[in-house]
């Protein structure tokens, strides 16, 4: 089992096998050995680690994603969601912005992954106006910068 | 013309007014939760975002649009911009720009009407050969922009250019000779992914570049159920002595090859982890025969001629385990499913026939189709029966 201490002072044990899917912790576990202190995860609250290795838990025992893949490949971008994982995310948006730090912090790309096509299905084919009012963005740009954004609409209404 | 003594104050106030809430504004979107994320992951949003948009649409540019941080995220994250658009020449010229020295893609897949913006604006900005990485054309509409690549580059190569994925409809036969030469004359030194579909090539010397390759698709599509294969593949013979100097080669994916002579050479592949095949049973016989493959991890295999005895069957099978030598056993054949299927022929009959999948999670993934008449299916689940140590249906 692997101790972990999140950032409100809350003490998990983990099976180590589930934490694998973290590729911090796992890089961790084998550079320090087995050790019996905890792994301090100051960037991780409790409320927020829970989730996280719900997801863990969930794909305990499925293959690690080779870690030689290129993000940049064609074909890797696409915005389909398993149903398990869509279910997952479905949180407010606090609790999702959340997860995707701590799977960015945790090194955990598939759920990282996952967080950033949630996102991104609600952002997507949404004018700049209505994602400000889904996100609560006000519009701060300064004149130079709208006058540059009106040139690129420009462009797409050229087409 | 002298104005009220009021006025300066006044824009003195309106100006303050407007830094203030400008500030505010600031202050607002940096509590904002999603501003939580930094840059780099808003970047990768973008992207997701974005993908599956960006040969038909310029509307992902309003992410852009939202707020400053927002957009300084698009804006330094040069990869967002290397996937090269086509839609509009500002836009074209913003995207190289802000691309800075990334390896660019250009890519045209989708179906929709620029037919336009093909006929290649002088207004666009032409690519830089040296910075391209990845070109894909699937859309026949590509067919110019990738004679225009051919034509600019002229006798430089391709210095960075690790994947060419070319579909029959984007390309002319002149071009695949042209593209073909200067491919086998080293004009991409670092070419790692050659997939032709559906391209006539005329002289299978291309394949020569293959010490490095690790993906290589040949793949023609035709009717399935047409039993008269097209006469485009390389021979048999010809395809192995090449992939023989294939020795990368990971992924490897044909159809329709021309059998030829019997006596074939053997060629060990193994850091192959994937094969498709699509052809008659006989041919992809002989080619697993020759075959060394002991790494494969999926093999799927569509048989396009429908399967009178189980001799011919028995034969394949006996192919795909001394191919898979090392990770066979009698393992390989360990989940069998079928199901009926059916369909008309090529001489108009309605047929009905069987396809069969095998799987085994533990020694690999092996997919078999074929069409055979129900009177065979005992037949043939014996001689899988004789195989395996357990089968499922």
């Amino acid at each position: 089992m692997v101790l972990l201490l999140t950032s409100d002072n809350e003490m998990f044990s983990v099976a180590e096998d589930v934490i694998k899917r973290s590729a911090y912790i796992k890089n961790m576990l084998e550079d320090v050995g087995e050790s019996d202190l905890p792994i301090p995860l100051p960037n991780v609250e409790s409320n927020v680690l829970v989730k996280i290795l719900e997801y863990c838990e969930h794909y305990r025992g499925e293959p690690l994603p080779a870690s030689d893949v290129d993000p940049a490949e064609i074909g890797d971008r696409s915005l389909d969601i398993a149903d398990w994982d869509q279910k997952y995310m479905a949180v407010d948006q606090e609790m999702l912005f959340e997860i995707i730090l701590a799977a960015n912090y945790l090194d955990i790309k598939s759920l990282l992954d996952v967080g950033c096509k949630t996102v991104a299905k609600m952002m997507k084919g949404k004018s700049s106006e209505e994602i400000r009012t889904l996100f609560n963005i006000a519009n701060d740009f300064t004149p130079e910068e709208e006058a540059q954004i009106r040139k690129e609409n420009a462009w797409a209404e050229c087409r | 013309m002298n104005l009220p003594i009021w006025i300066p104050s006044k824009v003195t106030e309106l100006v303050s007014a407007i830094f203030v809430s400008k500030a505010r504004r600031r202050a607002h979107n940096a509590a904002a939760p999603v501003n939580q994320l930094p840059p780099e992951i808003l970047a990768q949003i973008f992207e997701f975002a974005s993908a599956e948009v960006r040969d038909t649409s310029m509307d992902w540019i309003a992410l852009t649009h939202t707020c400053q941080y927002w957009r300084n995220a698009a804006l330094g994250h040069p990869r967002l911009w290397s996937r090269f658009s086509f839609l509009n020449p500002g836009f074209a010229q913003a995207m190289l720009e802000r691309s800075g020295d990334t390896p660019i893609t250009v890519a045209l897949l989708q179906d929709f009407d620029i037919s336009w913006m093909i006929r290649r604006s002088p207004d666009l900005p032409h690519l830089p050969i040296d910075r391209i990485e990845y070109i894909s054309f699937r859309h026949w509409l590509g067919r110019d922009v990738l004679r225009e690549l051919l034509w600019d580059s002229d006798d430089q190569p391709f210095p960075i250019l690790e994947t060419i994925e070319v579909g029959g409809s984007c390309v002319l036969p002149a071009h695949v000779d042209w593209l073909c030469q200067k491919l086998a004359s080293g004009g991409a030194p670092v070419l790692r992914h050659l997939k032709f579909r559906d391209v006539c090539v005329s002289n299978w010397d291309v394949l020569q570049l293959g010490a490095s390759l690790k993906s290589l698709h040949l793949w023609w599509w035709q009717n399935p159920y047409d039993d008269s294969p097209p006469d485009q593949g390389p021979s048999l013979t010809e395809l192995l002595g090449h992939l023989q100097a294939m020795p990368l080669l990971e992924e490897l994916a044909i159809s329709y090859l021309n059998p030829g002579t019997t006596n074939l050479p053997v060629a060990s592949l193994r850091n192959l982890k994937t094969i498709i095949s699509m052809d008659v049973m006989h041919t992809q016989t002989l080619l697993l025969g020759a075959l060394h493959i002991p790494n494969i991890q999926k093999i799927d295999l569509n048989c396009l001629d429908v399967v009178q005895n189980t001799v011919q069957l028995g034969q394949l099978l006996a192919s795909i385990r001394k191919a898979w030598e090392g990770q066979s056993s009698a393992s390989v054949f360990r989940k069998l499913k079928s199901r009926g299927s059916n369909g008309f022929n090529r001489l108009g009959n309605w047929e009905m026939w069987h396809v069969f999948d095998v799987y085994d999670n533990a020694a690999g993934w092996l997919r078999l189709r074929f069409r055979s008449t129900g009177v065979l299916f005992p037949e043939i689940e014996r001689t899988f029966l004789n195989l395996s140590t357990c089968i499922m249906r």
